[in-house]
């Protein structure tokens, strides 16, 4: 009987396989979770990091490909794109992170941009602060913080990632004090719940914040770095692994690699920061590139 | 995920169980072998202990997983209208939830998923109370019967089950090792894929693994391209089976669940744009000019569209343990022990508006953490004449629960912007609202937060009896003493306003109108009864039971005064029934009438105090409810087979006291006055066959039904019918091809509505999937 059960069950595996992986045809399609970046994207107008740099690398791909045909943006919950781009169809999604078990899972650009970390966000709080700040006042336990305070909560974005130590500090926190929202409006809403005080803290990107918060909340909001946490992340164009994303990634690589030598592509993170800190960070970018190029040429290599 | 995970996990599942692996498994898992005669031997447990459905005297109803499967039934939700006198529905009032179970039996339900709130139907799975209603509507794949149980079956399911009970019992391992698959593909981009595998480890150890992967798309189109009444779902069981002894035996069964999809699919049903809220706040932002004010209300022709942008999501990411253990004592009684735990994170939200204006907006975020201990022992005595069951129950929970509502969102700014009052009173001494700083216009600040956390323990002792007095008298009697202790922490805020409305928590203890909340009740819940057997295949029984549906508190206070507890509401249950087998037991029939007395009831009231109207629940109702219940199931020839049902149901409110949002003439949600279904199947054999081919046709029907407490007519669902098809051949030993069709008919079928439209300018009706049509392959490896 066995024998007669084996071919069967190849082909049954195959036709499941088949049926569930092939929905459209192998057209490549751009994500993104923002409703800004649909709107925005692919516009003339300056609107912040992740947008303006995607715009440059979109324009100059456009500028020195001669029939480049720039993808379609679509909209999607963050956990949507999670599960296209570890799909068997062309799928990429702007402004990802990347993290250990995202580089195992699909396939990644060179860094398009260098974003300012998440931070702690509060509004007047009355809590005692400093036993949880380090000498550079960044908070130095999360957990701890929410610990000691039990009738606060963290508010975060459900099924996002926050790099690799916050991930891990929040996987510590205890349940009944994190509210994650889910939903592809959630950068907004969010915040929107901040304000509202549906929750004592968010976690956030300082863009993220100035973008969606009133001014009256800006003008009484607080925030704390935290330690140990890098001071800003990169964000990149994240793809599927099909032989349509890797031959897209190749000419966003080739053309950000020429970006990376311009004054435009620095102008256009310095815009949005505190005029204090550009020189830091036109340092801090330029020696992530140094870093990122020499990863991405050590990944070749061993490929080849 | 999307695509890999169910690739994987059902290449995974299939080569674990495939060197061990034959064809020929218990029967109970096997979909061809049973015959259809055999179906007609239903065993229960619903009085914890394996009996016939046809000998015990409680109004039940029964779904194998054959035929569940034979009218392509997937959940609870969508075999509820082929039940007699039961409704399920996912959103209550207007939740947006698409996988909470809202259920009502005889009348007897759930108004809306709130936790502060006790549900009146009990939900069990393998036997554990699933005490909310979050996660309560899963896939029913390797579901080995359900039984819906009408009436009050508080002595032996105890508390919240005054309208009945629902238990769902999944297999256990089987002593064999053989696995199978199915595939569904259909409308909507439908693609199912499901697998279980039994593997016996060992002679003595066994487990069962299985793994759901279900995806469609919505069918409720919005303006931005998302969908509603999409799916996007696993979840994955593994069952330990241990026989230390022959007898002693313990399971351990561990599953995990993971939803995320849209909001409900619903749509804007009528609309009025001259609403007293929207005209009011139309007017203030045109005399201030501090915003733009609401353009005109969209809604469509179009079925299944909707200008919603707004809120969209439903989540669930839900774990359990179970340990069960069984021994047969020297005595020849069981005693089974039943220890779970269970925890889950269930979000959803909504556009309550359908439109891009932010008119109405609702999110809730609950987190969940139950345990539950039960140790029972059952046994006969006196030459078996008395059949006993003793039990000690503990139940613990604990609930975190954020609601957080938006409704005419910047209406309290735009009335703060205004010079004075609308009225023309002086801002000094206001009788109106209006004007900066009136304490008139915290009122109409709807933009509030609820943040509750609940804790409760409940321990109760439990005992039935039966007596056979004689060969044809015999009677029952059951008692069950419930101690139960609750506590709310709650803190309620106005949010554009900055006020704090109510901050119920140890934050405050010692202050006015501060602290936790707590209730404590100990409630007994009698049930007895005598039978008549005319002989082993006729019966008569006239019962009487009393259950109580616990008592809660206000999870949305907006006062001090509205935040108060309110006690357990209790119902008393007389009924009559007959159960026959007839014609060569070709023809089984079950009839009940049933009389029910609904006491202090807990209904949404309010008071006129100096803060304005205060909204609270109080326990001032008192409804009656008389109906009757008929099932049969025929084998008319071999064949052929006929099942139906009919009810009819009778609720009135005798009272309402000062409920305000119903009144002696209003009708009980959710509780239509007649159900009927009615189903046939037929089985054509032909010589060039291998296996028959299998047809299969069911009609539901349902009276008008009002789907909320207003008993609003453009929230209500009129009468209809569903009917549902499928067809199914076994085209070789191992392989089944099955199609099928649900809503042939196309009906508009809505599993909730309301009507806000003299307020909101707004009316919504969540919809049950238009006609779908679907192919499901399954193999048997």
């Amino acid at each position: 009987m066995m024998t007669n059960t084996k071919p069967l069950l190849f082909i049954t595996v195959m036709f499941l396989s088949i049926s569930l992986c092939s929905t459209a045809a192998a057209q490549l399609q751009l994500l993104s979770d923002d409703p800004l970046d649909i709107k925005m994207m692919f516009s003339d107008q300056a609107l912040d990091i992740s947008t303006d740099s995607n715009n440059l690398v979109f324009d100059y791909i456009a500028q020195k490909t001669p029939g480049f045909i720039r993808p379609p943006l679509l909209l999607a919950p963050g956990t949507r794109i999670d599960q296209l781009l570890q799909s068997t169809l062309p799928f990429c999604a702007l402004n990802r992170i990347k993290t250990q078990r995202r580089a195992k899972q699909y396939l990644f650009s060179l860094p398009v941009h260098l974003y300012p970390s998440h931070r702690l966000y509060f509004l007047p709080l009355n809590i005692e602060l400093s036993p949880f700040l380090n000498a550079q006042g960044q908070l130095t336990d999360l957990n701890a913080l929410l610990k000691a305070h039990p009738r606060t909560t963290l508010l975060t974005e459900a099924q996002r990632s926050y790099g690799d130590y916050l991930d891990v500090q929040l996987s510590r926190i205890s349940k009944t004090q994190l509210i994650r929202r889910p939903g592809g409006d959630s950068y907004k809403a969010t915040v929107t719940m901040f304000e509202r005080g549906r929750a004592s803290f968010i976690l956030t990107y300082p863009t993220t914040i100035q973008r969606y918060a009133s001014q009256l909340t800006l003008n009484q909001l607080h925030s704390l770095e935290v330690a140990n946490n890098p001071p800003f992340v990169l964000g990149h164009i994240a793809c599927s692994d099909t032989p349509e994303s890797r031959q897209f990634l190749k000419t966003v690589n080739e053309a950000l690699s020429h970006l990376y030598q311009q004054e435009d592509f620095l102008a256009l993170h310095l815009r949005y920061l505190p005029n204090a800190e550009r020189a830091y960070f036109r340092e801090q970018i330029e020696q992530q590139i140094t870093k990122a190029l020499a990863q991405d040429l050590a990944i070749q290599n061993n490929g080849q | 995920m999307k695509n890999r995970l169910p690739c994987i996990a059902s290449f995974c599942a299939l080569i674990s169980a495939a060197p061990g692996a034959h064809t020929a498994p218990d029967s109970d898992n096997d979909v061809f072998a049973l015959s259809i005669d055999e179906l007609m031997e239903v065993t229960v447990e619903a009085r914890k202990v394996k009996e016939n459905a046809l000998t015990i005297p409680i109004s039940i109803s029964v779904m194998s997983e054959q035929l569940l499967r034979e009218r392509n039934l997937n959940t609870l939700l969508e075999a509820a209208y082929f039940i007699p006198n039961i409704d399920v529905t996912t959103v209550g009032e207007n939740s947006g939830c698409t996988h909470c179970a809202n259920i009502t039996i005889r009348g007897i339900g759930q108004v809306d998923p709130l936790p502060t709130v006790d549900p009146s139907v009990g939900l069990y799975l393998d036997g554990v109370y699933y005490a909310r209603s979050a996660g309560g509507i899963f896939d029913l794949y390797d579901v080995r019967q359900i039984e819906v149980l009408r009436g009050p079956q508080g002595a032996i399911f105890g508390k919240n089950t005054i309208g009945g009970a629902v238990t769902i019992y999944t297999h256990d391992p089987a002593p064999d090792t053989f696995a199978d698959g199915e595939v569904t593909f259909g409308g909507f981009q439908r693609r199912d894929a499901r697998l279980r595998a039994n593997v016996a480890l060992n002679k003595s150890l066994t487990s069962r693994f299985t793994f759901t992967h279900l995806n469609r798309d919505g069918f409720v189109k919005r303006a931005n391209g998302e969908f509603e009444g999409g799916q996007d779902e696993w979840a994955a069981t593994a069952k330990f089976r241990y026989q230390i002894s022959p007898k002693l035996t313990a399971q351990l069964s561990l599953d995990q669940r993971r939803i995320n999809s849209g909001s409900a699919p619903s749509i804007l049903a009528a609309k009025n744009d001259q609403a007293d809220l929207l005209v009011l706040y139309n007017d203030l932002v045109t005399q201030s000019s501090i915003s733009e004010p609401y353009p005109a209300l969209q809604i469509f022709d179009g079925a299944h569209q909707s200008a919603s942008l707004g809120t969209n999501f439903n989540s669930l990411d839900q774990s359990g343990a179970q340990l069960s253990v069984e021994w047969q004592t020297p005595q020849h009684w069981q005693l089974k022990s039943l220890t779970a735990y269970r925890e889950f994170y269930a979000t959803y939200g909504r556009d309550f508006d359908n439109n891009p204006a932010v008119i109405g907006d609702t999110q809730d975020f609950q987190r969940q953490f139950q345990f539950s201990q039960e140790l029972h022992i059952s046994g006969s005595t006196l030459n078996d004449r008395m059949q006993w069951l003793v039990g000690l129950f503990h139940f613990d929970e604990s609930i975190k629960h954020l609601t957080d509502l938006v409704f005419i969102g910047g209406l309290y700014q735009a009335l703060e912007s205004v010079p004075g009052p609308l009225d023309g009173s002086p801002l000094s001494n206001p009788t109106s609202i209006g004007g900066p700083g009136n304490p008139f216009n915290i009122g109409l600040d709807i933009d509030s937060g609820f943040d509750n956390q609940v804790e409760i323990q409940s321990t109760a002792i439990f005992t039935h009896a039966k007596y056979a007095l004689t060969q044809h008298w015999a009677f029952h009697l059951g008692g069950r003493l419930t101690f139960e202790d609750k506590m709310q922490q709650v803190q309620s805020d106005a949010d554009n306003a900055g006020v704090i409305l109510i901050d119920r928590t140890y934050q405050t203890l010692g202050q006015k109108h501060g602290g936790p909340i707590t209730r404590s009740w100990r409630v007994f819940s009698p049930q007895g009864g005598v039978e008549y057997h005319f002989d082993d295949r006729q019966f008569v029984y006239l019962s009487a039971s009393r259950g109580f549906k616990s008592g809660g508190f206000n999870g949305i206070p907006n006062s001090p005064t509205s935040a108060q507890p309110f006690d357990p509401e209790y119902l008393t249950a007389y009924e009559l029934g007959y159960k026959t087998t007839l014609f060569d037991d070709t023809l089984q029939l079950s009839l009940a009438a049933f009389d029910m007395q609904h006491k202090a009831m807990q209904l949404r009231g309010g008071q006129s105090t100096d803060a304005g109207l205060e909204i609270f629940i109080d326990n001032v109702g008192e409804t009656s409810i008389q109906g009757i219940e008929v099932s049969f199931e025929a084998l008319p020839a071999h064949d052929w087979r006929f099942s139906g049902n009919l009810s009819y149901t009778d609720a009135q409110f005798d009272s309402v006291g000062t409920a305000t949002q119903v009144t002696t003439d209003s009708k009980l949600m959710r509780s239509p006055l007649w159900t009927a279904a009615l189903g046939v199947r037929y089985q054509w054999s032909n010589a060039s066959l291998s296996a028959p081919i299998k047809f299969g046709l069911d009609w539901a029907f349902r009276s008008k039904t009002y789907n909320d407490v207003f008993n609003t007519e453009l929230g209500a669902q009129g009468s209809f019918a569903l009917v549902n098809t499928r067809i199914s051949h076994a085209v070789t030993e191992q392989m089944e091809v099955a199609l099928f069709v649900r809503n042939l008919l196309d009906k508009r079928i809505l599993i909730g509505g309301n009507d806000f439209t003299e307020v909101f300018g707004v009316a919504e009706h969540y919809l049950a999937p238009p006609r779908e049509w679907g192919m499901s392959l399954r193999y048997q490896f």
